[in-house]
């Protein structure tokens, strides 16, 4: 196993069962919730509903274009997994969508750079739930079961990122320094609203502007980046 | 029929509802609902009028069908149906060409067995005359007339005649047929005949015409000039096709030889005899003579190119070279005659001491004039003696001596090659061990030339003489003087060697032995003085002409060069010398004391090194002979250095120490010449082994930062969600179990569902047939009872009148 990665292993790399202490520290895990990420049969092919391309399909089955941004969520994961916090091995990324999939995506994995294919993959990944890697078995994207609580770690601290609270803490602040815990980030998938879950522990935002998803994202990472010293 | 088809209302409470579990916009639902109660009702009623029917008619062995058009129809009338039969018969004599044949419809033809009876009658006379064919049957005319005639005269003669016998009638017609039978077979018969006649005729005539005609196949092709040549010179004996000289075989031409020298002796005995010579005799004499002298001043010219009269050479290399060579000659032969082959020679003299006296005494009063034939000496003695005899004329006398006993000649002459071989390496040897002049090169030189020719006739004899010689002089050094410097007669025998066979070979009987003897000697000799230094150089020049062809890598050679190039470093050595044993005041011989300031670098001198009188003059001159020792030395590297140059993996590991050994010699000492010439070395190994150091050792890259690894993801460019695994290999015999799989349990299914029909079948069978057997014992029953009810009835109303009766009667009583 360990031949495959290049010197640093994925935080989610299988381990032996002996070395029960061995807990992964200081890893940033990230909750995308409520992305909108549907398929549907347009004109004989599937697709990824998003709001610019199909607004007539959407339109005549009653549903409103504007919820369907499959945009968001690529930019979210292109920011996510090309950080230097996801190179250096601390980072996790899962996402669920409005349909309540929940999708873990390896740190490995590298996201498709253009739109189009990126929609492509996801139809892939929604019909045979899983994604593997080119030349390996490895899965690179797979559904896994609810709730997202099963796959975070014990105990550590949960925060959902919301524009509409008092508390304001700078991404480089989120933690500290010496803590060893591992931190989860919840942030909206969404163009707008607000997102409510039942898991975390405090809801804060780390500008006094309202972020996009994608921005929320690049922030939290680089913050973490910059207090675990990972330049 | 509308009303029909209108769907039946089903009974909500009937139907099936399917649960979706993935709702994706715009794909067409499938099937939500069901009804397995009319699917149900269905399957029952396919199986009534399939296995229920079937059932029925089970240990039934026949049955009627009723095939007539329309008969089974009930709603037909019977004109209907007798319509229906009209264009049933119509259509089925129908033919599509008739459809063109428009008003003929209506016509009817009369037909007789298929055909129409017009048909019939037009085809008759062929119908006849085919028939006549036939020889079988009776032709069909008379037939005709036996069977409907009447009409004609003659048939109702005939008629009449029937009616007196019919017998007579038949026996008629068969003669007749039988006439005409024979009537026809003659004709045949006669045409046939005249066909072979004509036949005959025809191939009569063929053979007479093939006689004139061409003949197929090539034709000759016309001779040109060339081939018409070439058949006159291989049939007619031209003069041009005989050679005017033969090419004369080997032995033919050395009789030619023999007799060519016996004729000259003659003459020169007779003119001897009348001192008298004729003018043609003087001129083949002198020419002879002339000829030989020509040869003689040749050679020596050749040496002294080469050599100075000293001895010394114009060029330092070359001239240790041929000196070298010169004394492995000598020396090899001297080796063989000592080693195996002494007694030999030692029967023979005793043998023919005599007569070795008597040729000796005629030899002396012709010394002057070399004669044409010899005998050949019986032992080592009487050689040198002849040698003596004819000291100007030496290699006229080895010249003659090897025609006069060729082998062709006379029996034994062999052996006395051989003998004659021995001797000369005896010679040979013997000279390289005499004090070194200019006269005992040229002889060695002419042993060497003898020897080469000798060998010729019998190569296994010499080189058992030669193994020999070397193995005497491996034995000398291995018992008596192992650490001597080489001898002349040492390196003389090695140039020898090298100047008689083929020194590039892998393997070969006597250039190994004399190899190995010459590193022997190069690695074990101590050195205790420049002369004994300057001897090895030669010998390890010797070695260099060895495997300069070859390039084989000599070790101890080229440890023998780094030693020697050492003496030439004063103070502390920080290198080893392995080359050979060396003692410490001899350690620094080739350092200079002062600086020398000599213009010209003589060449080592032979005679100077192996002379052991010269030696002591030498030893004043010991400045000058460090300079050529220490020049021939780098030569000798210079030599090393272009010789294994295409040796890339070794060559820095084998001329790195030289570079550095080199680099610690004080220039500053020697003169201008030598230091250059070393410092020119020096540059040329330094490039060549700057050039050849490209041995780097591998290692892994490295990453410039660790970082996690990016896979990229699968994409399939035709994924259809519908068909999932569309491009994924099925294996085939897998795909088929599954497939016959699935087709078990449902025919599994269907039997279950068969056997569970056909049960209630025989049920409902069974219990109908119950009732009805209820039904029929009741009704019998009931009708029993009512019989003995009316029989009762009947019983009782008889009593009462009988005994009303009785009554009545009792009372009339």
């Amino acid at each position: 196993m360990a031949q495959e990665y290049d010197v640093v292993a994925p935080p989610n790399a299988k381990r032996m069962k002996t070395d029960m202490a061995f807990d992964e520290k200081r890893v940033l895990y990230v909750v995308l919730e409520g992305c909108s990420l549907e398929t549907a049969k347009v004109g004989g092919e599937y697709v990824i509903l998003s709001s610019d391309k199909h607004a007539n399909f959407l339109r005549k089955q009653k549903k409103d274009p504007s919820d369907y941004r499959p945009d968001i969520l690529h930019q979210c994961l292109l920011n996510l997994l090309d950080s230097p916090l996801n190179r250096a091995g601390k980072l996790r990324v899962f996402f669920r969508t409005s349909k309540n999939v929940l999708v873990d995506v390896s740190p490995q994995c590298r996201i498709p750079r253009t739109f189009d294919r990126f929609c492509g993959l996801m139809v892939q990944l929604l019909h045979k739930l899983s994604i593997r890697a080119a030349e390996t078995t490895q899965k690179l994207m797979s559904v896994v079961k609810n709730p997202v609580t099963n796959h975070l770690p014990v105990g550590c601290r949960k925060i959902l990122m919301s524009f509409n609270v008092e508390e304001c803490t700078l991404a480089n602040k989120l933690v500290t320094p010496e803590s060893e815990e591992s931190l989860v980030v919840v942030i909206g998938g969404i163009a707008r609203g607000k997102i409510s879950v039942d898991y975390t522990d405090s809801e804060t935002k780390i500008s006094n502007y309202p972020l996009s998803a994608a921005l929320a994202c690049a922030k939290v990472t680089s913050g973490l980046e910059e207090i675990w010293n990972i330049i | 029929m509308g009303i029909k088809s209108k769907p039946r209302k089903v009974n909500p409470f009937e139907l099936k509802f399917n649960k979706s579990k993935h709702d994706i916009l715009g794909r067409k639902k499938g099937a939500q609902v069901g009804a397995p109660t009319q699917s149900r009702k269905r399957a029952y009623e396919q199986r009534e009028k399939t296995l229920g029917v079937e059932y029925d008619r089970k240990n039934k062995i026949s049955k009627i069908v009723d095939k007539r058009v329309g008969e089974r129809d009930s709603t037909k009338t019977d004109e209907e149906k007798t319509a229906m039969r009209f264009v049933e018969e119509r259509t089925k004599n129908f033919k599509r060409a008739a459809k063109y044949n428009l008003g003929e419809d209506e016509e009817l033809t009369l037909t007789h067995g298929g055909k129409a009876l017009s048909d019939i009658e037009k085809y008759d006379k062929s119908m006849i005359s085919d028939s006549e064919d036939d020889e079988d049957q009776i032709s069909s005319k008379m037939v005709k007339i036996a069977h409907f005639g009447g009409g004609d005269e003659k048939s109702t003669e005939d008629k009449v005649k029937e009616k007196i016998s019919r017998e007579d009638m038949i026996s008629n017609l068969i003669a007749k047929t039988k006439m005409a039978r024979n009537e026809k077979q003659s004709q045949k018969d006669e045409l046939e005949m005249m066909t072979e006649n004509l036949d005959a005729k025809f191939s009569n005539l063929m053979q007479k015409l093939t006689g004139g005609f061409r003949p197929t196949g090539r034709e000759k092709l016309e001779k040109d000039d060339f081939d018409k040549l070439a058949f006159t010179l291989k049939t007619e004996s031209d003069p041009r096709a005989t050679p005017a000289n033969r090419k004369l075989t080997e032995d033919e031409l050395a009789q030619e030889d023999r007799a060519n020298l016996e004729r000259l002796e003659a003459a020169r005995l007779n003119s001897l005899k009348n001192s008298h010579q004729s003018v043609d005799m003087d001129v083949d004499v002198n020419a002879g003579k002339l000829a030989k002298e020509r040869k003689n001043r040749e050679k020596s010219e050749r040496f002294e190119v080469r050599f100075n009269e000293d001895g010394k050479m114009i060029r330092e290399e070359d001239s240790d070279e041929d000196e070298a060579e010169g004394s492995d000659e000598e020396e090899e032969e001297a080796e063989d005659s000592e080693e195996d082959l002494d007694d030999l020679l030692e029967e023979d003299e005793d043998e023919l001491e005599s007569e070795g006296e008597e040729e000796s005494a005629e030899k002396q009063t012709k010394k002057k004039e070399v004669p044409f034939v010899f005998e050949m000496p019986k032992n080592y003695k009487k050689f040198c003696e002849l040698l003596e005899q004819y000291s100007d004329n030496m290699s006229d006398v080895l010249e003659r001596l090897v025609k006069c006993h060729h082998p062709s000649l006379k029996e034994g002459n062999k052996k006395l090659l051989n003998k004659m071989f021995l001797l000369c390496l005896r010679w040979f040897d013997d000279m390289s061990r005499e004090d070194l002049t200019e006269q005992v090169i040229q002889e060695m030189d002419l042993a060497q030339k003898t020897m080469f020719d000798l060998l010729k006739f019998d190569i296994q004899y010499g080189v058992r003489c030669i193994r020999a010689l070397i193995r005497q002089n491996w034995k000398n050094r291995q018992e008596k003087d192992k650490s001597t410097p080489a001898s002349f007669s040492i390196i003389s025998l090695l140039r020898l060697v090298a100047g008689l066979f083929p020194v590039s070979d892998i393997w070969h009987p006597v250039v190994i032995p004399a190899f190995f003897l010459a590193t022997n000697v190069i690695s074990n000799a101590k050195i205790a003085n420049l002369r004994a230094l300057s001897r090895q150089i030669c010998l390890a020049h010797t070695i260099l002409d060895y495997v300069s062809e070859t390039r084989k890598y000599v070790p101890e050679l080229v440890s023998f060069v780094k030693s020697a190039l050492l003496l030439a470093i004063s103070g502390e050595k920080e290198f080893s010398t392995s080359g050979f044993p060396i003692t410490a005041p001899y350690s620094e011989m080739l350092v200079m004391q002062k600086p020398q300031k000599c213009a010209k670098i003589a060449p080592i001198s032979i005679s100077a090194i192996f002379d052991d009188e010269k030696s002591q003059e030498m030893s004043e001159d010991e400045e000058n002979l460090k300079l050529s020792i220490l020049r021939s030395i780098c030569s000798l590297t210079q030599n090393l250095r272009v010789m294994y140059s295409s040796q890339n993996e070794t060559y820095n590991i084998v001329f790195r120490p030289f570079l550095e050994i080199l680099s610690k010699i004080d220039l500053s000492q020697l003169p201008t010449e030598l230091s250059g010439e070393i410092d020119e070395l020096k540059c040329a190994i330094r490039a060549e082994c700057d050039q050849k150091r490209k041995l780097t050792q591998l290692s892994l890259k490295k990453t410039e930062k660790s970082m996690l690894k990016m896979l990229e993801p699968r994409f399939e460019w035709d994924f259809d969600p519908e068909r999932p695994n569309k491009g994924k290999k099925w294996d085939e015999k897998k795909v088929m179990q599954k497939q016959l799989k699935n087709e078990q349990r449902g025919a599994i299914k269907e039997l279950r569902k068969d056997t569970a029909f056909l049960a209630r079948k025989q049920m409902s069978n069974v219990k109908s047939r119950d009732l009805q057997r209820k039904n029929a014992t009741k009704r019998l029953m009931g009708g029993l009872m009512q019989q003995q009810g009316e029989w009762n009835k009947e019983m009782r109303t008889k009593d009462v009148e009988t005994k009303k009766e009785a009554g009545k009667s009792g009372g009339k009583r």
